[in-house]
């Protein structure tokens, strides 16, 4: 079998997609959307950097890179994300992985990239990475809070009741999403141009900063593959906290992903709020990192923090072959220490639940 | 001691179904070569977890220095059981 890797093509797509399919297992329809969003629409990049490997011409293996955008005092950058990896069945173990990356790498260098990361690794991907030159940056912060009905299911599995089965059943069927009750009172989404205003913070503070302009919400919240809801609480006409839901289609559970708030107990109040009105089974909060005062607010409000092990990683690579020892910096900033960094999931393709 | 370790690692790799692309001495390279794929890794990690005695935290080390052979894992072994 002879295989060569190359940069996608467009005559590509439909076996792309089909070989896509396998990993979300949304359809072929659904993953030739998801790519076309993902990489021939990312705002950051003219060209979808999908890696393709074949074997005697047939697409068996993928690996992407979308772009995502961070400020540093006030400079931009683009860093290449890199995520949807699969290889067929039948072509694993046969060291396309790593071949894959090397091109990639590469390529990456020669369009002047200087780094890559991954907010979305699952575990085989960690440490398959780990194993070829990435460093975790993480790990970040998860915590959840399950209401009663969902925590009672999972801690009697045995012997549980039947009318609260069908309960949670209801809650989590396919097909019903996550933000029926939500709807009903209409937060829906405000235009990109108004929850840019919301989300893309404050000034420098020598931190990266992931960017949350109009831009990038636009394309953001047009994922074919997942639902937003944003919610916003205001106090007469000022904006006290605003929150961005997500969910995965046809997965039933929502998550967090980016919020700004005045104060901790601001955001801790339209979380409650939010929540009571939408009675999710199973909520989830992720951040790259979190300050004391604001974990405690989610502590009084019921979240706790999970311990995820390698489940969830953060992981940068020097797109050349320099060893982190070297120092991976930009912009005098250390990639390493997480403290460096500010990021939500909102830039990420797992919900982490 | 990690001379013993990276002898008792060289048999576990050589045991390794399916069997691996090449043969594997102490001082054979199994991640800069790409000689492990994902799942070698994770039977490697729990090795290593197994030997040491304690859950390892690959993220937080260098894994493509410190695991590359079986000698440099071994030490690796070595130093976490005396930690």
């Amino acid at each position: 079998m002879s295989y060569e890797v190359i940069r996608y093509r467009p005559e590509l797509a439909a076996e792309t997609a089909a070989l896509h399919a396998q990993l979300f297992g949304l359809g072929t329809e659904a993953s030739a959307a998801y790519l076309r969003w993902k990489y021939e629409q990312n705002p950051y990049l003219d060209a979808p950097l999908l890696y393709l490997a074949l074997a005697d011409g047939v697409v068996v293996g993928m690996r992407g890179a979308y772009g995502t955008g961070w400020r540093l005092d006030g400079e931009r950058c683009v860093l290449p994300c890199f995520g949807d990896t699969i290889v067929d069945p039948e072509h694993r173990n046969r060291g396309l992985f790593p071949r894959i990356m090397r091109f990639a790498l590469r390529d990456l260098e020669r369009r002047g990239h200087a780094y890559a990361i991954n907010q979305s690794a699952e575990p085989i991907t960690v440490l398959s990475s780990l194993a070829t030159g990435w460093r975790a940056f993480g790990p970040p912060v998860l915590m959840r809070r399950r209401s009663r009905i969902e925590h009672t299911s999972r801690r009697r599995r045995s012997g549980f009741p039947v009318r609260t089965a069908r309960r949670v059943r209801r809650r989590l069927r396919p097909g019903r999403s996550v933000f029926e009750r939500l709807d009903r009172t209409g937060p829906g989404l405000p235009a990109p141009a108004d929850l840019a205003r919301l989300l893309d913070g404050p000034g420098p503070d020598g931190r990266l900063r992931h960017v949350r302009d109009a831009e990038y919400l636009s394309w953001r919240l047009a994922d074919p593959v997942a639902e937003h809801r944003v919610v916003v609480a205001q106090s007469g006409s000022d904006v006290t906290a605003c929150l961005v839901l997500k969910t995965m289609r046809g997965n039933g559970r929502a998550v967090i992903a980016d919020w700004a708030a005045e104060t901790p107990e601001a955001l801790a109040a339209v979380i409650e709020k939010t929540l009571r009105r939408a009675r999710f089974a199973d909520v989830a909060f992720w951040s790259g990192s979190l300050d004391d005062a604001t974990r405690d607010a989610l502590h009084r409000i019921g979240f706790y923090d999970v311990d995820h092990g390698m489940r969830v990683s953060l992981l940068l690579r020097a797109t050349d072959d320099r060893p982190a020892g070297d120092g991976w910096r930009l912009g005098g900033v250390d990639l390493l220490a997480p403290a460096a960094w500010e990021l939500r999931l909102i830039h990420s393709e797992r919900e982490f639940v | 001691m990690p001379e013993a370790l990276a002898t008792k690692l060289v048999m576990f790799l050589r045991a390794s179904e399916p069997p691996l692309a090449a043969e594997v001495d102490e001082d054979t390279s199994l991640l800069r070569s790409g000689l492990l794929d994902s799942l070698s890794l994770f039977r490697l990690l729990e090795w290593v977890e197994d030997a040491a005695g304690t859950p390892v935290d690959a993220t937080a080390i260098d894994i493509l220095t410190e695991w590359d052979t079986p000698r440099s894992v071994a030490a690796f072994v070595a130093h976490q059981r005396g930690a």
